[in-house]
């Protein structure tokens, strides 16, 4: 036996043997395949004439074509895909219900489908059309999700290039029902009031959500109570919504494929009402020491129990004779509770020194609060109305029934609600002239004055 | 147990005083054909243990004490088994030249782990043994390795971990599932052909061992044939061709030997549709003779092997796809691609040292196997399950839609199942490249990867005190650090894949990048470190009509894990290292034999095993978390068999009754499952579960003529559970979005009641008719009928608790859950009994010393079609959900089952010089 033919015949057959091979694990990527084949194509407004009136099986070898419009990455749409016949200025869309979860993996919004029809059912309620499977319930046949095994045998992706969905943008009274199943962008409208801090959807229920635009005109939003953004606060800003278009029950109704679908960024059509006005407010003291023009205060006092938003009132002074405003506190920032007083000081510093506490407005000099006793102060309401008066604007108050030079001027205390015209019997004044049943009695700080109490 | 020992060792001293009159055969051993003498041949007589070899002439010198009617029986491998029947009555007897014949049926043997490989294919059966039983010449275990192995016969129903493969003395069965890997050592037919095998309990001198049997592959150049052997094969089973090719130095100059041996198998799909094979092996052993006593050996063995795997499917695809369908598969860009491979690579270095001396064997021996084992799969992340028979893809989703059958879409979604049977790798590429995703990965194939590093040493001797005592020593120690994690193969056309459990929108891993690459390690991450030493004595009596031998085992196991990632799920018990699980166990084995007379002999063993739990069942969740099974227990398994031989001159036979309890088994399961107490995806572990294994065997050969032979055999038994074991489910807690079932992240369910349900370990009733015919003009061809019955599959465990008849909506029982219906619809039914035709022949040729031979087989002649196996799906663990998708008879959640292959052939030919 020759040893080295043996090892020849050896070096032979393991040659051999690392020459047969087997698939390794390297593949190519597939080209991405689309359907360029001919088809019997019909719009989709002629397959709705295929509809008698029950839901009927094609059996024709035909094709309906369309772009994809929906989405149901983020789990809004569930089993249904929306395709539109253009992707601008669509006149017609439908839908296609099927057993395919993210089908938005296959079927990218924008792309060109075709969807062969034989052996499809087509079906129709309230107007609004739908093709897919069949769905059986004691006898009575109706669309259904068409199973997964077929669905990449009838739904074919074209070959056309994916531009997207071109949109133009038209408010809620525009609304048509050649509209229903396509894409819409609905400009200018925001979330009703009364669902601002809600969610889009309460968890596993499919919620109804109200848009209104700026005329109050209304349009439903549908959310799943499946989505991804269910448990997200609605947005409560105004801006455009894009969404598809479907009609129930009589109204249209909007479908988003996500969040971004809200383009809300400029300010609702109407202020919030976050402006009240009420007749509890009253102007309670107003000093003007003859001791120290620094510890000059004004006192305001909310008679009612509720607490109440000044936001947008505000305190004038008419100095003198003058009918214009001479200055103004703005009083939006702060809240009254019932039965409390609001002290405002032209000069905190001095005003502390004085009284011993902070006041809880410090409005500088010259303000309606730095009053040397002879102007006439109004205090009035987010809507311009004059909720209290002390004096009559155009008239200087030296020598009048309303000056509180060197003094004091000081509300009754059975008074609770402010009065537009000056009433001088609800009043004490003391002042350093003694005039039209004022007291000659000029008062010095801190002990002739009660600023903080009623 | 030493004094034990020591009086035993008295006793038999005892026995040995008798006075004893011996007899002489003598005789000289040749070739046929050849007349070349053969050397080292095995000569005994049966019934006995004393076996000897010829010398370098080819001669023998048998001496023994007993009288009356016996067999001699010669053998060497590769030829046909000689059996001489003598009369002994003190005399000396001559039988002058004995011819042995050249066993033409060689090939069968030989490719023996071919024809069963075709079980080993699937991880989830992977716990078959019958490789074990390549080199035995048992007639029963022969034809259960032969004939019932392809359908997933289990010899006494025993997993393959109660079975020990040792190479060259060293233990190869694995840490993490007891069992050994025999892909390790696949395609080197030509060189684990020195095999040495013991049965059942009875004892072997290199180990303690398990209940099954053990074997011990003699690799050394020396114990091999020398000479070159080429071989080449096809078949339409896991692979289409094979080639092989081995060369033996032989011994030169009385120093050295080498062998070097390479083999190849693929194919592009085996029998089942999608199923590639990609397999080389390359053996290379040189042996170093010191002396005539002492020799070193090294041998290295490097076999990798690539797979494409299959799936178990429910009767519903079957009968629409057939036997032959694998939906892990699909065609891409025309090319089978499957998504679940397989790919074992883990080289293995021996050292070993062999002493033999007049009464005194040592073989001492280093291994260290490294490598890895990958598994690929495809995951899919917020997208459409990508296998074809996904429930909501199947006819029997709309017949079992609760508001009514939907016979129509039924019709639909099997026609189109029909046209779009395989996996859709398109689509998959499409997905992972939608303008929606932005590069985010919706698919990704990745490989589920275990790199091992294990050292093992071991040392065993065996020492003959005297003519009629020996003692086996040995002692083992296993050293394993056990890397496991996912790595991604391929994005799929995708840029990146967002490693999160998208459930809970949960990281998998809080320190490293969100986004994985290509070749990333993703989703878990962690180190199995384990370590096993194994002491073990055993002594051996040999007298007269006697023997006796019992042995006792001590083994100390230690388990750890160390986790890598943290995982945000389990952020607390995640990264770092678990607590040890440690065990330290003892064993006991003994038995004994009685010659009643040389041609009838009885043995009777018995043993006493505790032994840890396998390492995957130490962890309930050992991806995620180093959580161990609470209070895990050692198992604990009694057994005893009793055998009765028959060595006639024509007939021989064995008939053996067992049985087998296992006590205090662990197992650990994962599914997603709709419970009583709610849905998740959950880890179910059992505890104090008993198992029964009880039944007979029966083999018997009878030599009709010197060219037919008739052979029957049978196994009739029981495997059943025998206890009720407890239920916990474990499951994350993570996610605010979850129904959770429990806040605490695991749930009791009571005792699930299972026992006397069947065992899932194959048929439990197989019988086999053969009959053999050699020409003389050496041919032969052989047929077998064999009949398999009572098989059953795993039964689900969480339907039979408590929790099952619970409705989750109302948390009250179900009203229609009564007995008799919960019972009706749990019942347990046999797959179907069948009967497979098997066809085997060769023919073989000498011409100018070179031996050619050609063998084929042909198996499941009728081509029946068979359910191997199956198991239970867990998704409807409430008994409304499984009554209600039960109703179509149809369900949608039905039983798995594995179908065995059809016609198959296997086609050898060798060339041998």
């Amino acid at each position: 036996m020759n040893f080295n033919s043996n090892i020849f015949y050896l070096m032979i057959a393991i040659g051999v043997m690392l020459a047969s091979c087997v698939k390794n694990r390297e593949f190519d990527t597939p080209k991405n395949e689309c359907s360029n084949e001919d088809f019997t194509i019909i719009s989709i407004l002629e397959l709705k004439k295929f509809y008698t009136d029950k839901t009927v099986q094609i059996q024709e070898d035909i094709a309906v074509q369309g772009y994809v419009i929906s989405s149901d990455k983020e789990g809004n749409f569930f089993n249904i895909i929306y395709f539109q016949d253009a992707p601008a200025n669509p006149t017609e869309g439908l839908q296609l219900e099927l057993e395919l979860r993210d089908s938005h993996l296959f079927f990218d919004v924008g792309q060109q489908i075709t969807i062969k029809l034989k052996g499809l059912y087509l079906g129709q309620s309230n107007g609004d059309y739908k093709i897919g499977g069949v769905f059986t319930s004691f006898g009575n046949i109706s669309v259904g999700r068409l199973p997964k095994n077929v669905v990449f045998d009838h739904v074919l992706v074209s070959c056309k290039a994916n531009n997207g969905i071109q949109l133009t943008s038209i408010a809620i009274s525009e609304l048509n029902e050649n509209m229903v199943n396509t894409l819409v962008r609905v400009n200018n409208v925001e979330f009703k009031l009364d669902e601002l801090g809600k969610s889009y959807a309460v968890k596993e229920e499919e919620t109804l959500r109200t848009l209104v635009d700026c005329s109050d005109k209304e349009l439903v939003l549908v959310n799943s109570g499946y989505s991804d953004f269910q448990s997200k606060i609605v947005p409560d800003k105004m801006g455009d919504a894009t969404g598809i278009l479907t009609f129930n029950k009589n109204e249209y109704q909007l479908i988003i494929r996500n969040e971004n679908d809200l383009d809300f960024n400029e300010e609702r059509c109407e202020d919030l009402i976050d402006e009240f006005t009420s007749n509890s407010i009253l102007i309670t003291e107003i000093a003007d020491p003859d001791n120290n023009a620094g510890a000059r205060f004004v006192e305001l006092y909310n008679s009612g129990n509720e607490r109440l938003s000044l936001n947008g009132w505000s305190l004038l002074r008419y100095t003198n004779d003058n009918t214009e405003v001479s200055s103004t506190i703005d009083l939006s920032d702060f809240v009254m509770e019932g039965k409390e007083v609001l002290v405002i000081s032209p000069n905190a510093e001095e005003f502390e020194e004085v009284y011993d506490f902070a006041p809880d407005i410090s409005a500088g000099t010259n303000s309606p609060a730095d009053s040397n006793g002879d102007d006439n102060i109004v205090l009035v309401d987010p809507f311009g109305k004059i909720i209290d008066l002390f004096g009559v604007v155009g008239q200087d108050g030296s020598n009048t029934n309303h000056e509180f030079e060197d003094g004091r001027a000081i509300r009754n205390i059975d008074i609770e609600f402010g009065s537009p015209v000056f009433k001088p019997s609800e009043w004490i004044i003391y002042n350093d002239t003694g005039n039209e049943g004022t007291l000659n009695q000029p008062q010095n700080a801190p002990v002739d004055f009660t600023p903080g109490m009623r | 147990m030493i004094r034990c020992t020591l009086l035993l060792l008295f006793f038999l001293e005892i026995f040995s005083l008798q006075a004893q009159n011996t007899s002489t055969i003598k005789g000289v051993v040749k070739d046929k054909l050849k007349s070349e003498t053969i050397t080292n041949a095995e000569v005994m007589l049966e019934g006995e243990s004393i076996l000897i070899y010829t010398n370098n002439l080819g001669e023998f010198t048998l001496m023994v004490s007993n009288a009356g009617d016996y067999i001699l029986q010669i053998y060497t491998s590769d030829y046909n088994l000689k059996r001489i029947p003598l009369n002994l009555n003190e005399n000396e007897i001559d039988l002058g030249v004995i011819f042995l014949e050249r066993d033409i049926t060689v090939e069968k043997e030989i490719n023996l782990v071919n024809i069963t490989d075709d079980e080993l294919l699937d991880d989830e059966i992977n716990s078959n043994a019958l490789g074990l039983l390549q080199s035995t010449k048992d007639i029963f275990l022969n034809r259960a390795a032969f004939d019932f192995g392809q359908a997933f016969f289990r010899v006494r129903g025993y997993d393959s971990q109660y079975g020990e493969v040792h190479l060259n003395g060293l233990p190869m069965n694995k840490m993490y599932d007891g069992r050994p890997q025999w892909n390790n050592w696949g395609g080197l037919n030509d060189v684990i052909r020195n095999q040495q095998y013991s049965n059942g309990l009875s004892a072997s001198d290199f180990t303690f061992g398990g209940i099954l049997g053990n074997t011990n592959i003699d690799l050394r150049p020396s114990g091999l044939r020398p000479g070159t052997r080429l071989s080449s094969s096809l078949s339409n089973r896991t692979y289409s061709s094979r080639l092989m090719a081995t060369y033996n130095s032989g011994v030169k100059n009385e120093k050295w030997a080498y062998i070097f041996s390479a083999s190849r198998r693929w194919a592009k799909e085996g029998f089942i549709d999608g199923t590639l094979y990609d397999s080389y092996s390359v053996y290379g052993s040189v042996e170093y003779l010191l002396n005539e006593k002492n020799s070193l050996s090294a041998t290295a063995i490097v076999a990798s092997n690539r797979r494409g795997r299959s799936s178990a499917i429910t009767e519903e695809v079957y009968e629409i796809q057939g036997n032959k369908y694998n939906p892990y598969s699909g065609l891409q860009n025309g090319k089978i691609r499957n998504t679940r491979e397989r790919n074992i690579r883990e080289p293995l270095f021996l050292l070993n040292y062999h002493h033999e001396s007049k009464g005194l064997r040592i073989n001492a021996g280093l291994g260290y196997q490294t490598g890895r084992y990958k598994r690929s799969r495809l995951g899919y992340f917020n997208a459409p399950n990508p296998d074809p028979t996904y429930y909501r893809y199947l006819p029997s989703f709309y017949l079992n839609s609760p508001i009514g059958a939907n016979f129509e879409s039924a019709i639909q979604a099997k026609e189109g199942f029909v046209l779009n049977p395989q996996l859709d790798w398109k689509n998959i590429y499409k997905a992972n490249g939608s303008i929606s995703q932005g590069g985010e990965a919706a698919y990704v194939l990745y490989d589920d990867v275990i790199k091992d590093n294990q050292f093992t040493s071991n040392i065993t001797s065996n020492i003959d005190i005297n003519s009629n005592l020996k003692v086996d020593i040995g002692f083992t120690h296993k050293r394993l650090s056990s890397k496991n994690y996912a790595q991604i193969n391929d994005l799929l056309g995708a840029g990146y894949h967002r490693d999160i459990d998208t459930f809970s929108e949960t990281l998998n891993d809080t320190s490293s990048e969100v986004n994985k690459l290509d070749e990333d390690i993703f989703n878990y991450n962690y180190r199995l470190m384990g370590s096993n030493t194994a002491m073990f004595t055993q002594l051996n009596a040999d007298y007269n009509k006697v023997k006796v031998f019992v042995t006792g085992k001590y083994v100390l196991d230690n388990f750890q894990r160390n986790g890598l990632f943290q995982n945000e799920r389990f952020l607390d018990n995640s990264l770092g290292e678990s607590e040890q699980a440690q065990f330290s166990n003892w064993s006991i084995k003994s038995g004994a034999s009685y010659t009643i007379t040389g041609r009838h002999w009885v043995s009777v063993n018995a043993a006493h095993i505790n032994r840890a739990p396998v390492l995957q069942n130490v962890f309930i969740n050992p991806r995620e978390n180093n959580a161990i099974v609470p209070d895990l227990q050692s198992e604990r398994i009694t057994s005893v068999d009793a055998s009765y031989f028959l060595r006639m001159p024509k007939l021989t036979g064995r008939l053996t009754g067992f049985y087998t309890r296992f006590q205090n088994t662990t197992d650990v399961n994962f599914f997603f499952v709709d419970s009583g107490v709610g849905s998740d995806f959950v880890q179910e572990v059992l505890t104090d579960l008993d198992k029964l294994h009880l039944g007979a065997e029966l083999g018997l050969e009878y030599q009709l003529s010197s060219a037919v032979k008739l052979s029957l055999v049978a196994s009739i038994a029981k495997y059943e559970y025998a206890s009720n074991p407890f239920v916990t489910i474990n499951f994350d807690t993570a996610g605010a979005n979850e129904d959770l079932i429990d806040i605490s992240g695991s749930k009791f369910l009571g005792q699930s009641a299972v026992k006397g349900y069947k065992l899932a370990q194959g048929p439990q009733k197989a019988i086999a008719a053969g009959i053999e015919y050699r020409d003389p003009k050496y041919w032969w061809i052989s047929g077998s009928a064999n009949y398999l019955g009572n098989n059953y599959a795993n039964i689900s465990t969480i339907t039979r608790t408590q929790s099952f008849l619970i409705d989750p909506e109302t948390k009250l029982r179900f009203t229609d859950a009564t007995d008799e219906n919960v019972q009706k619809l749990l019942e347990q039914k046999p797959l179907d009994n069948f009967y497979l035709l098997n066809i085997v022949g060769g023919k073989s040729w000498l011409k100018k010393g070179k031996y050619i031979s050609v063998f084929a087989s042909i198996n499941n002649v009728f081509d029946t079609t068979f359910r191997t196996g199956g198991y239970e799906q867990s998704r409807n663990g409430n008994y409304g959900q499984l009554k209600q998708d039960n109703l179509s008879g149809n369900p949608s959640f039905a039983p798995k089952y594995w179908y065995g292959f059809g016609r198959t052939y296997f086609l050898n030919f060798a060339f041998s010089f």
